[in-house]
């Protein structure tokens, strides 16, 4: 391990509250609601009909390279992520070693689309329309592929398919191959299109709020299902200066762990939750009291934010009543495994603006959730250290640190 | 880095479950091929593939919610390779067992089946209890939820090259202290879904798989599950448990160009950095366990990347797919095991099949009866058709 610290110095997005990361700060801070009704779903047979689509978004813009129709929404959506946030970081696409960069990207469900539309074929019985389905797009390891191919990389492509924390884990390991001198570039993040398997399971288990998301408050329904994508440029901060690259934050550490404990219900003692907290703190030399902003994984549902809300009373004592801890998920929904990559730029841009971005639809305080959560409108705050949680199916836990950077060191 | 070795071995294939069975079939050149059985082949004639044929019997605890096949193959895999490598789980060594598994279309059956039930049925009466597994990381999480090991659990769905990545993936793991003991492997089933896409594209084979032979026709699909317990070499010492073989090293490269000339230097450029991370020669390798599965261009890639790569003097390669179908994701893991396994009773297992050599694929070493062969090191490939290519190498352990 060096010492030279990792940090970010691109960020580019694909969500429903806009595209870009000065449109969706600007989004954010006004507390824009992204959830709608669907309308790439047909939703007239569900309980629910709204959730979180991307508005107006072609591929062909950020396909300068390669052709998109060779490829699933899941890419799509990462590649433009990936484009913007390489534009971002101002680097000469030419003085990449292609050997020396690399892709690391999370999803939950990949190219799932691809794969309801041979499901549409074939529960109608239509097997000759079923053939013309490429079913060679679903495997997710196209998706950070497509990206190598975009911008004629050759290091490493993985894909984690870690549920809803994917990204967080996906961030995590490039900084590790990063640390380990493998690569000198990664772009990492995640991404997950509204997926129809995902929208009828999450109604099939009733966790799908049916109008909009409210983390913590009391009368919270339910998650919504949405889409997106974010990815992040890392670098070590030496190769980052030399360059005179924007220097956004420092990725200081990361914690990974798995509650053991059942496949849908987070631990009753929010075991993975705190783990894997404790594991990033360890890491990262982090001390708790440094802690200004928490990002929540916060689902809206109702276990979701009541675990995540005792897990970081575990962590953090009576000092959780004052570290300030918000869902972003209120307004865009659950972007499955894009979700903590979104978190993590929304971080880093609290970091930059010194500004938290509420919770919104928040109302009625719950017994149980008794944190502050910022609620409903922006909040000026120094912020200089966030621990960005993502607590996902499975039991996987992944917590994130970030940082202010800093040249006189920590 | 800290020296990290193979102390367990979990195998669910379709020759059989466990490592012995197993190793004894391939030995024995058993073909896995069958005819299909777990899905409807329905206008598609007779559907061969190496399958699993009583997964059922695997099924391990029972759990609340829906097991899918895949979920089943990775956990039975999990808990063969801990007993193997005498590990019992207690509340002292959970938090130090760590999981990662490879694995890109084990969610691909459940998801179709809840997704197809839904457009038939409604989505109203959709069953909540399938949900989970119509995600890849499913099985993992399956290991970790049921033996209680929490030290981390990943899932990569990086497709052919997965699981090797996987065991890469565990041995940085172990390299940066986050775990003593990680369960690393890979685990993929069959479908129709997957099938179809295979059948569609005219990737399969007309009857058997043959690897490197001029009279290939495609690939035969398999499925399974390998699981290594990978250990940090003083834990396993500590521990007095026998090691079957240490990880030399790992490469990986990926070719964004579909041309032949761009994959054969990529094979090449994945062989060579395995090499320069286990600092040995191309003449240090014993043998490979190629990933030549007999379709037409993988196989010649390979081939003439190896030609080059070892200068025309390749060492006995052994393709264990022409009796175990294409695993895919797990492929990387079953042909580690298997090297493993050959390392420590010093024998190549044959490549059934094959009797014309290929003046395409001028290997000139491929074994195909089962031979004692005195060996210190194995090169396995994982050689994927969008241009991901990775590659390990495991040596006998010396203390």
């Amino acid at each position: 391990m060096s010492a030279d610290p990792i940090v970010v110095t691109g960020m580019g997005m694909v969500t429903p509250i806009g595209t870009g990361k000065k449109v969706f700060w600007e989004a954010l801070l006004r507390g824009e609601n992204g959830i709608r009704p669907i309308r790439t779903l047909d939703t007239s047979l569900y309980r629910t009909h709204r959730g979180g689509e991307v508005q107006d978004f072609t591929p062909d813009p950020y396909f300068k390279n390669t052709n998109p129709e060779n490829v699933g929404r899941c890419a799509h959506l990462a590649v433009a992520a990936s484009r913007m946030a390489l534009e971002d970081c101002g680097i000469d696409l030419n003085s990449v070693q292609p050997a020396r960069a690399g892709v690391v990207c999370g999803t939950t469900m990949g190219e799932s689309p691809t794969a309801e539309k041979l499901d549409t074929f074939i529960a109608s019985g239509d097997m000759q329309a079923a053939r013309a389905v490429d079913m060679f797009q679903f495997p997710s390891e196209m998706v950070p592929i497509a990206v190598a191919r975009e911008f004629n990389w050759n290091g490493p492509a993985s894909i984690m398919s870690t549920a809803c924390a994917a990204s967080n884990y996906a961030i995590g390991y490039a900084a590790d191959l990063l640390r380990m001198g493998v690569v000198d570039m990664m772009v990492a993040g995640g991404s997950d299109p509204l997926s129809r398997v995902v929208f009828t399971g999450f109604n099939s288990m009733l966790a799908v709020a049916p109008e909009r998301c409210q983390p913590f408050d009391l009368r919270r329904k339910g998650m919504c299902v949405s889409e997106g994508s974010a990815m992040l440029v890392l670098e070590r901060a030496s190769g980052a200066r030399k360059r005179g690259a924007p220097i956004y934050a420092e990725v200081v550490s990361y914690g990974t762990s798995n509650d053991a404990y059942h496949m849908t219900a987070p631990h009753p003692q929010a075991r993975g939750a705190v783990r894997a907290v404790h594991q990033a703190f360890r890491e990262g030399k982090v001390a708790a009291e440094s802690i200004d902003y928490i990002s929540a994984h916060g689902t809206g549902t109702p276990a979701n934010d009541k675990i995540e809300t005792m897990a970081m009373k575990n962590v953090f004592g009576d000092a959780a009543y004052s570290i300030p801890m918000s869902s972003i998920k209120s307004m865009l929904g659950h972007t499955m495994g894009a979700a903590g990559a979104i978190e993590a730029v929304a971080s880093i841009l609290a970091i930059q603006n010194n500004v938290l971005p509420p919770t919104i639809n928040y109302c009625e305080a719950d017994p149980e959730c008794d944190l502050d959560y910022v609620p409903n409108c922006a909040r000026d705050k120094k912020v200089r250290t966030v621990l960005s949680n993502s607590f996902a199916f499975g039991g996987n836990c992944a917590a994130l640190v970030l940082r202010e950077y800093s040249t006189n060191g920590n | 880095m800290r020296r990290i070795v193979v102390t367990g071995i979990g195998l669910v294939l379709p020759l059989g479950t466990g490592k012995e069975q197993t190793w004894q079939a391939l030995c024995a050149g058993q073909d896995g091929a069958s005819d299909v059985s777990t899905f409807d082949t329905a206008g598609l004639g007779t559907v061969r593939a190496a399958e699993i044929k009583d997964v059922s019997q695997l099924r391990g605890r029972k759990s609340v919610w829906a097991v899918s096949r895949g979920m089943i193959m990775g956990f039975a895999a999990a808990k063969l390779a801990l007993e193997d490598s005498q590990i019992t789980v207690t509340p002292e060594n959970k938090d130090n067992i760590g999981v990662v598994y490879g694995s890109t279309l084990t969610g691909l059956a459940p998801l179709a089946k809840f997704d197809q039930e839904a457009l038939r049925n409604g989505p109203r009466i959709a069953d909540p209890l399938m949900f989970p597994s119509t995600g890849s990381s499913a099985p993992a999480c399956q290991v970790s939820i049921v033996l209680g090991v929490d030290a981390f659990n990943t899932t990569l769905s990086n497709g052919q090259t997965a699981s090797l990545d996987a065991i890469q993936y565990g041995m940085q793991f172990i390299d940066l202290g986050r775990a003593t003991t990680v369960l690393a492997g890979g685990v993929e089933d069959l479908c129709f879904e997957r099938f179809f896409g295979y059948h569609t594209q005219q990737l399969l084979a007309s009857s058997a798989a043959k690897p490197f032979d001029s009279q290939r026709t495609g690939m035969l699909l398999g499925e399974g599950s390998a699981v290594l317990v990978l250990e940090d070499l003083d834990h396993a010492k500590e521990r007095k448990v026998p090691i079957y073989a240490e990880i030399a090293g790992y490469g990986s490269y990926l070719t964004p160009k579909a041309e032949e000339a761009s994959e054969i230097n990529a094979a090449v450029q994945s062989m060579g950095k395995a090499l320069q991370q286990a600092s040995m020669r191309p003449d240090q390798i014993d043998v490979v366990f190629a990933g030549g599965n007999g379709s037409q261009k993988g196989d010649m890639v390979e081939a003439r990347a190896l030609t080059e790569l070892f200068h025309g003097s390749v060492p006995s390669l052994t393709a264990v797919k022409s009796m175990l179908g294409e695993s895919y994701s797990a492929a990387g893991a079953i042909q580690s095991a298997m090297a493993a396994l050959s390392l420590y009773h010093q024998t190549v297992p044959g490549t059934i099949h094959f009797a014309q050599p290929d003046p395409l694929c001028p290997v000139g070493s491929v074994v195909q009866n089962t031979q004692s062969k005195s060996m210190s090191a194995a090169m396995i490939n994982t050689f994927g058709s969008t241009g991901n290519f990775a590659s390990l190498i495991l040596k006998s352990y010396e203390n």
